[in-house]
């Protein structure tokens, strides 16, 4: 399993000395959460795991929502901004 | 600073909420000078102690504010209180412990938040922990590490570890923390003060900096359960911006009760930590509890189980911090660069661990036999949870354990090894994985302050409180 791989996949960038450490700390972490396949979850059945259910709501704002966050608050939030937008560079080159 | 007198002092340096809000109601004190008193505390003790990160401007006016309005039936009327700095307070800089975040200011108020204002609480500042909440020490903070009140030269504990110090320091009457394996809890039980952590759903999570969301809650700290629990029905209840909370259905409770000592590795603790718990069962048996020897047979596969979810989830919940709408941005060549830079530049190491790890067992080849895996065994843990508070089958109405294997332990003492860290969580994750509450209260101890942990099922909090408060009133009589 390459850091330098998945550092790409997740957006992050690390100096030569974190991604040794890191190498050396992900061998001991996923040696050791690897116990997990001793587990029997012979009982537990995909359908049963589905006991949780999505809770929907109308596509409507709510009123305590409209109170919540001025559009204009959470804009200049953002570090470049104009007019309405957040600003960012070109999504494809 | 405006001098109070001598007996009015003496009255302060034993506060409790209750006796505070006796006191605020009976106008024999006001909250501003209450608040003063906090703040000269606060003012005293945080330079050695690194407890809160900021206390906020407007705490001595708004308590002024609220003198005028007067107490109106309001239950936190005057309470300071202190917030985890992952909490949002509208116009508040809220970092998460993180350079990511140091200089964001909250656009909208938690709903935890929002009901503490409407009950008249001053909030005081917001207090420091691990950045993002990950990890059990409080070392991983941004900004330099918490310090225990008992002794200096060890952990305050985490995430937590701001809030637990501020109520042990006297900074404070109480505090907002919050949990996702223990967080609440373990630094609770290293700073020797009540912490609850609540069942999953009873507390809004809107306006909480999210790091699992199937496991994160807002929880209470103070120095006794009554006062959490004040805390907690003032913040608790269902909110239609958290669609995962819920009202408290709860009705069990009152008659003889039950309560499970759970059978774990004595050879992988403590030895006081052992002691404390064997004495508190023992006072507990005393009290009338009907103690039992129980078994969780998954609890072992707990905190594997843990450290594949979260970082799972973490990964998710913390992809949002790219410097495009908010936090730090480091310009790179182009947009993948200011990403990976400024995500570089923002995140600690610790995070960036579990932001891989969590991308690592969501990838493609490797989800099934993690990800999915993990699930799975979540959903073995629940059950056995659920087995041993069947009471129509010789269960129990609740279980006590320790909540951490050790006391606090030296700064710097498990910081190189990560592993041993997320050992920390061994008694403080099984509960998570259920969504059940658990409540985090001390113990006798002269040396260093041990936690009892007592778990009770899904919207049993007010077990907790019945269990705790017994206890408590046992110990301070003896």
């Amino acid at each position: 399993m390459e850091i330098e791989k998945l550092a790409k996949l997740a957006r992050i960038s690390l100096n030569q000395t974190e991604k040794e450490k890191l190498q050396k700390e992900f061998e001991a972490i996923l040696g050791y959460i690897s116990a997990l396949e001793k587990a029997d979850i012979g009982a537990v059945t995909d359908k049963e795991e589905m006991e949780t259910a999505n809770i929907l709501r109308e596509d409507k704002k709510e009123e305590e929502e409209k109170k919540e966050c001025e559009p204009e608050i959470l804009i200049k939030a953002a570090p470049f901004y104009e007019n309405n937008f957040v600003k960012v560079k070109h999504v494809f080159e | 600073m405006k001098t109070i007198s001598l007996k009015l002092n003496m009255f302060l340096n034993n506060l409790t909420i209750k006796k505070a809000a006796d006191m605020l109601r009976k106008k024999e004190i006001s909250a501003k000078e209450i608040v003063l008193h906090y703040l000269k505390n606060i003012e005293e003790k945080n330079k050695d102690i690194n407890a809160y990160l900021e206390v906020f401007d407007g705490a001595l006016s708004e308590a002024e504010k609220i003198d005028k309005e007067g107490i109106g039936g309001r239950p936190l009327f005057g309470i300071p209180l202190a917030v985890k700095d992952n909490i949002l307070v509208k116009g508040k800089i809220c970092s998460a412990g993180s350079k990511m975040l140091a200089n964001y200011k909250a656009s909208y108020d938690a709903t935890a938040i929002k009901k503490l204002k409407e009950s008249g609480a001053v909030l005081l500042g917001r207090t420091n922990m691990d950045e993002f909440a990950m990890g059990a020490s409080t070392e991983n903070s941004a900004y330099g590490v918490t310090k225990n009140p008992h002794d200096l030269s060890r952990v305050a504990g985490g995430s937590s570890g701001g809030s637990a110090a501020a109520v042990a320091m006297d900074g404070c009457l109480g505090a907002l923390g919050s949990d996702t394996g223990g967080s609440i809890r373990q630094p609770a039980s290293f700073c020797g003060v009540v912490g609850l952590n609540p069942t999953y759903g009873a507390v809004s999570r809107y306006g909480l900096i999210a790091m699992a969301s199937s496991f994160d809650q807002i929880g209470p700290m103070a120095k006794t359960v009554e006062d959490a629990e004040i805390i907690f029905n003032t913040i608790k209840g269902q909110d239609i911006m958290d669609s995962t909370s819920k009202d408290s259905p709860w009705t069990r409770g009152g008659e003889k009760l039950r309560i499970g000592l759970l059978k774990y590795d004595k050879s992988g603790v403590d030895k006081d930590v052992n002691e404390a718990v064997e004495k508190s069962a023992e006072i507990l048996k005393g009290l009338g509890y009907e103690i039992l020897e129980i078994e969780l047979p998954n609890i072992k596969y707990s905190v594997p189980c843990y450290y594949i979810l979260v970082p799972a989830e973490v990964s998710s919940n913390l992809a949002r911090f790219d410097g495009v709408r908010y936090g730090l941005f480091k310009e790179g060549k182009n947009l993948t660069e200011d990403y990976m830079k400024t995500r570089e530049a923002g995140f600690g190491l610790e995070t960036r661990r579990r932001i891989m790890l969590g991308t690592y067992v969501l990838s493609a080849g490797y989800y099934d036999a993690y990800y999915a895996k993990a699930q799975k065994v979540r959903e073995l843990i629940k059950r056995d949870f659920e087995k041993v508070f069947d009471l129509k089958n010789g269960g129990v109405d609740a279980i006590i354990s320790p909540v951490s294997p050790t006391t606090a332990f030296k700064i710097g003492e498990k910081a190189n090894d990560p592993l041993k860290m997320y050992l920390e969580d061994i008694f403080t994750a099984p509960a998570k994985m259920a969504g059940l509450p658990a409540l985090s209260l001390p113990t006798v101890q002269t040396g260093l302050p041990i936690g009892l942990q007592i778990i009770a099922p899904r919207f049993g909090e007010n077990l907790l409180f019945e269990i705790g408060k017994n206890y408590e009133r046992h110990i301070s009589r003896s």
